[in-house]
């Protein structure tokens, strides 16, 4: 039973007068709406920006109503290998997001399992020390390794992200399974990889569904390891965006052409995805 | 316990030598070419390179795209092929110094700004000389007309040792760009010459009330450094004094910060310490700025159409003169080669193609401000020009003007970053006196930190 | 009450098979996590130890030769003698308590908010919701529009309605706000799910005993759901914090730590070292030091949320 349901203002006396209800109702919503309208404006503001041309986007005062172009988005598919970005950051956010469901599911059910708390504060580590710090070593040693500007040392240098948020969230999750069924399968004669495999997995699918999720998210959204170790053939999206600054020019109209493009597949990801991701965010963090 | 670290390492490196046997190569598979054979002269063979591959690297800038259009031309010619890696500004350091330091860098040609990194690049050894590529006749079109780059041209991309280290792909000086239209109708003359014009002007121009402001121009810290050397030099002060030592403080110096400062304060649009050119360009070309000091680059922005409202209004001179006449800064992109490069040739020949004077040409019809006297002055260049002041005033600043917009030490961007405080600091009216005396402190450790080239 | 408290705590119990330790449980737990700690050995060993003993070298790449070892002159000069590091380090603190405290407070509160039944809850949700998983350099870009002092949108709005103009990034008294106002902007619904999870995981009953006490309902809200959520929180906080010391993307984008070092915290100051001035062993120093200070806030919430858990 959830508690929402004995919120105390249901015990209300004047909850049952119609009029009061109403005013009640159309408050609560400008509230609402007040504090959603900052969080909604900004990408609006970026999808009417990439519909308009430079003069516009420049103009002092802003404008609103304006002739869309669609000419921005011309210029970017013109000037980027955009299908080519866009298959880049696919190809990167489903490797690191494989690898560190191969790697951190069967890490996080034996936390869970076994009660390894210091093994997941030690692995919170990887969260800890500043991405910065990554950078010149990871580019000596790829290249040393002939790998600089390939999708392996991406995947990999992702995988430093995605790996420890997928072991994270997962923990929770399989604490979540009950602990009966996982005798019951030891008392069959099933082995841990046999429950692991045959109880845990199955019954963590959604949880798995919303690591994975995320992972790639996160994937797609890293800017600075893309940022020095792809190439121009492996370099995905976000970097792209910074092609419409230019030493003599910001072609504002285009980067928001390719800010949106680039934020769009995420956005509408989690229009389908919303409940498994709000649950892979939060279990976590209430289970701990 | 040491084995079984052994082992973890061992298990480590071969899951990377699995993961990178699905890496992709860094560069894409040659195109077949199947083009008929271009007109080649015959004195010189364009194709001894065939097979081979090129990587360039490149700032995101009008040149880049112009050639970025070209480039297939050059494949067609040479047979060579071109990947090349364009990233703006910042990234492109960053991304390039970063290659270079690893020592893999597979870079073989690159964009390169000698008061920028040179001495940082000279120093590890990373350019190429390029003068004993040009006096090798064996791989050097004969046409190829070394003699037609401005003298000033060259100068720009020679470091203090001599060296030529990159031709340039065009050429900027500090400039003010005004808006006609705002002088007349505060009656003022122009173009405004000196400090003492500029100031009156500002001062007619200026009505915050209307959204009109006299003057822009650079402010945000290290970005404003280098349009202030022009101000700088006018006031008579340098970067360092006659014996090398760092003079960011001298009383000249301060003169010039201290104008530059009151007059953003008193005619300057709000919010100038966050202003890049950027910030200056969107005011003016809305015509909310009466004068715009910056690079002499963004004049093709003024007068494009696509972005500008004020293209039959805008005018451009040189940055200001002051007491101490008027040497307004020169600088440019030069496209230089990599020492380490394993295609010495290849690397020659797209530089060669790049800057030779068909493409200059072309790119000078590009509203890019090259440096081959033979564009500048040929018929169909000055038949298109529809700003001839322009022309005038761009190779008088060659020849007046001076390279070095940037402190001459290793660590330039620590230098700006210092220096750009003092400029903030002024701006807004605080003690820019005291923070001029840590810069002169920073930029003389950095002075001292700076090894002499060889 | 604590009863109630302790049960939402609890773990799943796993004690039946305690009497029955399988021979497998011995290895199963080394085998299970090796792949996922080797691998993250292997990607942070290199790394970590390399900045580590950069940071007692006076080295860049530019320069010819090997590191200059020179102990801890780098530790020295910073701790003493570097006026931007203490200032950076100040700055960070101040991004990430300010910054994280407001989160917190609207997190809370929109959760409170979502946690009942309305029409056109889950639309908001959504709305919500992309703030947090765009991506953030794009939106720092469009930030970085709405905020510019003369053509941007929110200084025209103001201009409209007040009269007035702020300088959001080139003042130096305000440009950390208005930084912290873009991470508040995409960081609160983060705060507000964990938030709302952990509220609609709140046992029924502890209100059902206080609303016959005849409590109301802000002292429901304040001795009973606060309390209660707080373990929740101070996970929230946590990751929110860790998050916010290291924040990069944005202050890149919009700042890049001015004007006149206004804005650099210590993630920028040690990326302006190392990839701008290429001073690595002095980078690296600072690194270690940030390190230190982003394990210690976390230590520090982990032992909050154990105090909070424990005190109910």
């Amino acid at each position: 039973m959830r508690a929402t349901a004995l919120t105390p203002r249901h015990h209300h006396s004047w909850r049952n007068r119609p009029l009061l209800k109403t005013i009640r109702t159309i408050a609560f919503y400008a509230l609402l709406l007040l504090l959603f309208f900052p969080f909604f404006f900004v990408f609006a503001w970026m999808i009417m920006g990439a519909f308009k041309t430079q003069l516009q986007n420049t103009a002092i005062p802003p404008l609103f109503l304006f002739e869309p172009t669609l000419e921005n988005f011309d210029t970017v598919f013109r000037r980027n290998p955009m299908i080519q970005f866009l298959l880049n950051s696919i190809i990167v956010g489903t490797g690191a997001t494989l690898l560190a469901l191969i790697f951190g599911l069967p890490a996080a059910y034996s936390i869970a399992r076994f009660k390894q708390q210091r093994l997941a504060t030690a692995i919170l580590i990887a969260r800890i020390m500043p991405g910065i710090s990554y950078l010149v070593p990871w580019f000596i040693l790829f290249s040393n390794l002939k790998m600089i500007g390939s999708y392996a040392a991406l995947i990999l240098a992702h995988l430093l992200v995605t790996l420890p948020m997928t072991i994270w969230l997962m923990i929770g999750f399989f604490e979540d399974t009950p602990q009966e069924l996982h005798d019951a399968a030891l008392i069959d004669g099933c082995n841990e990889w046999g429950v692991f495999e045959k109880i845990a997995l199955p019954l963590t699918k959604p949880g798995i569904a919303a690591s994975a999720i995320l992972s790639f998210v996160f994937s797609w959204n890293n800017f600075l390891f893309s940022l020095i170790l792809a190439s121009q053939a492996t370099r995905p999206l976000p970097v792209a965006v910074f092609s419409f600054i230019s030493y003599t020019q910001i072609d504002w109209g285009g980067l928001n052409a390719a800010a949106t493009i680039v934020t769009l597949p995420v956005l509408v990801m989690i229009l389908f995805v919303q409940k498994q991701m709000v649950r892979g965010l939060t279990l976590g963090a209430v289970k701990g | 316990m040491n084995k079984r670290i052994l082992f973890l390492v061992a298990v480590a490196l071969a899951s990377i030598v699995i993961l990178s046997a699905c890496a992709t190569p860094t560069q894409a598979p040659p195109a077949p070419t199947t083009a008929p054979a271009a007109p080649q002269p015959a004195a010189f063979n364009w194709k001894m390179r065939q097979g081979e591959k090129l990587r360039v690297a490149m700032v995101t800038q009008p040149w880049t795209q112009f050639v970025d259009k070209e480039v297939s031309k050059f494949k067609e010619l040479t047979g060579i092929d071109v990947t090349y890696e364009i990233l703006p500004e910042d990234q492109f350091r960053q991304k390039t110094t970063v290659e270079f330091a690893a020592g893999t860098s597979d870079v073989d040609v690159f964009l390169s700004m000698v008061a920028q990194e040179g001495i940082k690049y000279e120093s590890a050894g990373w350019y190429m000389d390029i003068e004993k590529l040009v006096n090798d006749p064996k791989i050097t079109d004969p046409k190829f007309d070394f003699k037609d780059f401005t003298t000033s041209g060259l100068g720009i991309a020679k470091l203090s040792n001599g060296k030529l280290i990159g031709l340039p792909v065009y050429n900027e000086f500090g400039a003010l760009m005004y808006n006609k239209e705002l002088f007349d109708k505060a009656g003022v003359k122009y173009p405004p010459k000196t400090i003492e014009e500029i100031e009156a002007a500002a001062k007619a121009i200026h009505k915050p009330s209307e959204g009109v402001y006299g003057f822009v121009g650079r402010g945000a810290g290290a970005a404003s450094t280098s349009q202030f050397s022009s101000l700088m030099r006018s006031f008579g002060a340098d970067w360092t004094d006659a014996s090398g030592k760092a003079a960011v403080n001298s009383d000249k110096f301060l003169a010039a910060v201290k104008w530059y400062g009151n007059l953003h304060k008193q005619y300057g649009a709000p919010g100038a310490t966050s202003f890049s050119w950027q910030q200056g360009q969107d005011l003016f070309i809305n015509g909310k700025a009466g004068m715009w000091m910056d690079a002499s680059v963004f004049f093709a922005n003024v007068v494009d159409p696509k972005q500008s409202k004020i293209v039959d209004k805008a005018g451009i001179t040189m940055a200001p003169g002051g007491p101490a006449g008027q040497t307004p800064y020169v600088g440019g992109w030069h496209l230089s080669i990599y020492e380490k490069t394993k295609h010495k040739e290849a690397a020659w020949l797209f530089v060669q193609w790049a800057l030779g004077k068909e493409m200059v040409l072309k790119a000078q019809m590009n509203n890019i401000t090259t440096s081959r006297v033979s564009a500048w002055e040929s018929e169909e260049y000055k038949k298109a020009n529809k700003y001839p002041e322009f022309g005038a005033t761009f190779l008088q600043a060659m020849k007046v003007g001076n390279a070095q917009w940037n402190p001459p030490v290793l660590a330039v961007s620590e230098a700006r970053d210092a220096i750009g405080a003092v400029i903030v600091k002024a701006i807004e009216g605080s003690d820019y006196t005291a923070e001029a005396a840590k810069a002169n402190t920073k930029l003389q450790s950095l002075l001292d930190a700076t090894p002499k080239l060889k | 009450m604590r009863q109630a408290a302790s049960d939402i705590r609890a773990k799943p119990s796993g004690k039946i098979a305690r009497g029955k330790i399988h021979l497998h449980e011995r290895w199963s737990r080394w085998v299970f996590p090796a792949p996922a700690v080797i691998v993250l050995l292997a990607l942070m060993a290199f790394p970590v130890g390399y900045t580590l003993y950069l940071s007692f070298t006076k080295w860049s790449p530019t320069a010819v030769g090997l590191p200059e070892f020179i102990w801890f002159e780098n530790y020295i000069k910073l701790i003493t003698d570097d006026e931007r590091f203490i200032n950076a380090v100040g700055r960070t603190i101040l991004f990430t308590i300010v910054g994280v405290s407001i989160q917190c407070v609207l997190g809370v509160s929109l959760a409170l908010i979502f946690n009942r039944e309305f029409k056109g809850r889950g639309f908001f949700r959504t709305i919500f919701l992309m703030s947090m998983v765009a991506t953030p350099v794009a939106i720092a870009l469009v930030w970085m529009m709405i905020l510019d002092i003369n053509t941007g949108i929110l200084n025209y709005i103001l201009h409209s309605l007040a009269g007035v103009r702020v300088a959001w990034l080139s003042d130096r008294s305000v440009v950390l706000w208005s930084l912290i106002l873009v991470d508040t902007w995409q960081w609160t619904p983060f705060i507000m799910l964990i938030a709302l999870a952990g509220l609609s995981a709140l046992p029924t009953e502890p209100y059902e005993s206080a609303v016959i006490d005849g409590a109301n309902s802000a002292q429901l809200l304040w001795h009973l759901t606060l309390p209660m959520l707080r373990p929740t929180i101070m996970v929230a906080l946590m990751f929110r914090s860790i998050d916010a010391l290291k924040t990069f993307d944005i202050i890149y984008v919009i700042t890049r730590g001015g004007p006149a070092f206004a804005s650099e915290t210590l993630n920028l100051y040690a990326f302006s070292q190392g990839l701008f001035y290429f001073n690595m062993g002095y980078a690296s120093a600072i690194l270690m030091l940030f390190f230190l200070l982003v394990m210690g806030t976390s230590l520090l919430f982990i032992r909050l949320r154990r105090a909070a858990s424990e005190a109910m």
